[in-house]
């Protein structure tokens, strides 16, 4: 009788480490890692923003590069079942001036505040376009406040150089990531 | 003979619950290196762009060249490169469960945007 005490308990066990574990075989934990794959993909746009406004600047038309690649990146993404949404600006100097272009990805139309060093603008962007405007002689350092929907970034820039920054957000399912990414 | 068949059922017993652990056990680690092959395909890509041989190749098309430089045990690989639009150098490899590694590219010398995805299929 003894020995098949060890069979009911095996089958116990087993029962036990099948309820314990059956969990962590579903599917959806088996599956790809949904927050890797985005993970992976936020990291390689986070390198090649930068990389394609400096192509850009190049061939002298960082702009109509920078939408391109934002159309480019949000087709991408799109074939993967992620949705890309983005805003950024690039601020050029021309004249001792500052020009400042706002590109909106967002997937909607928006009003961006800038506030370069006490003087502010306000520009209606559509989404997939750009827009621009020129702040008249401000110091070659300056601080650049922007303001867009709940979101406020606070930048110290350089006037002679040529800045991008943008804000970022990649989300699949319940998987978000948001960043900044400055160049 | 009461201790015979007493050691035969530990012995089924023993049996059983080895079966269930080697099954569980392989279900699960199989599909955990699948998930993280994806990952380990997007850093092979990755450490050929930090050396600079990813985009000379990438941009002129040529994906054998990427493919010889990638080794990952056990698994065969390709190499497709696509460009806005969809259009699309390699092919899609005659296999069952590829896995996809992307890896977007904005150009090398002159703008250029790309997407190297890298195919990776278990040998058989």
């Amino acid at each position: 009788m003894k020995g098949q005490f060890f069979l009911i308990g095996a089958l116990l066990i087993v029962l036990m480490l099948y309820i314990g574990i059956a969990p962590l075989l579903s599917p959806s934990h088996i599956g790809p890692e949904i927050g890797e794959d985005i993970s992976n993909m936020f990291e390689n746009i986070e390198m090649e923003y930068p990389r394609a406004f400096n192509l850009g600047l190049v061939s002298s038309s960082a702009e109509q590069k920078l939408v391109n690649f934002s159309s480019f990146i949000a087709e991408e993404a799109s074939e993967r079942s992620v949705t890309l949404s983005s805003l950024w600006l690039i601020t050029q100097n021309v004249s001792d001036n500052l020009n400042i272009t706002v590109g909106n990805f967002l997937g909607y139309n928006t009003s961006v505040t800038l506030n370069v060093s006490g003087t502010v603008n306000t520009l209606y962007v559509e989404d997939s376009k750009i827009n621009s405007t020129v702040f008249s002689s401000p110091p070659s350092e300056f601080q650049l406040i922007v303001n867009f929907n709940t979101t406020e970034s606070n930048l110290l820039l350089e006037k002679y150089k040529a800045n991008f920054y943008s804000v970022l957000e990649i989300r699949k399912g319940t998987d978000k990531i948001v960043g900044e990414i400055k160049a | 003979m009461k201790g015979f068949w007493r050691t035969v059922e530990s012995v089924f017993a023993i049996i059983m619950l080895m079966s269930f652990l080697l099954l569980v056990g392989s279900t699960y680690f199989i599909a955990t290196a699948e998930t993280d092959l994806s990952f380990v395909g997007y850093e092979a890509l990755k450490e050929l762009d930090t050396r600079g041989e990813l985009r000379q190749y990438a941009v002129t098309g040529d994906g054998d060249s990427i493919n010889s430089k990638i080794s990952m045990r056990g698994f065969n690989h390709s190499i497709s490169i696509c460009r806005y639009g969809g259009t699309c150098t390699g092919q899609y490899p005659d296999a069952e469960d590829v896995i996809v590694s992307n890896y977007i590219i904005s150009g090398h010398n002159s703008y250029d945007p790309l997407v190297v995805r890298l195919y990776a299929w278990r040998r058989t």
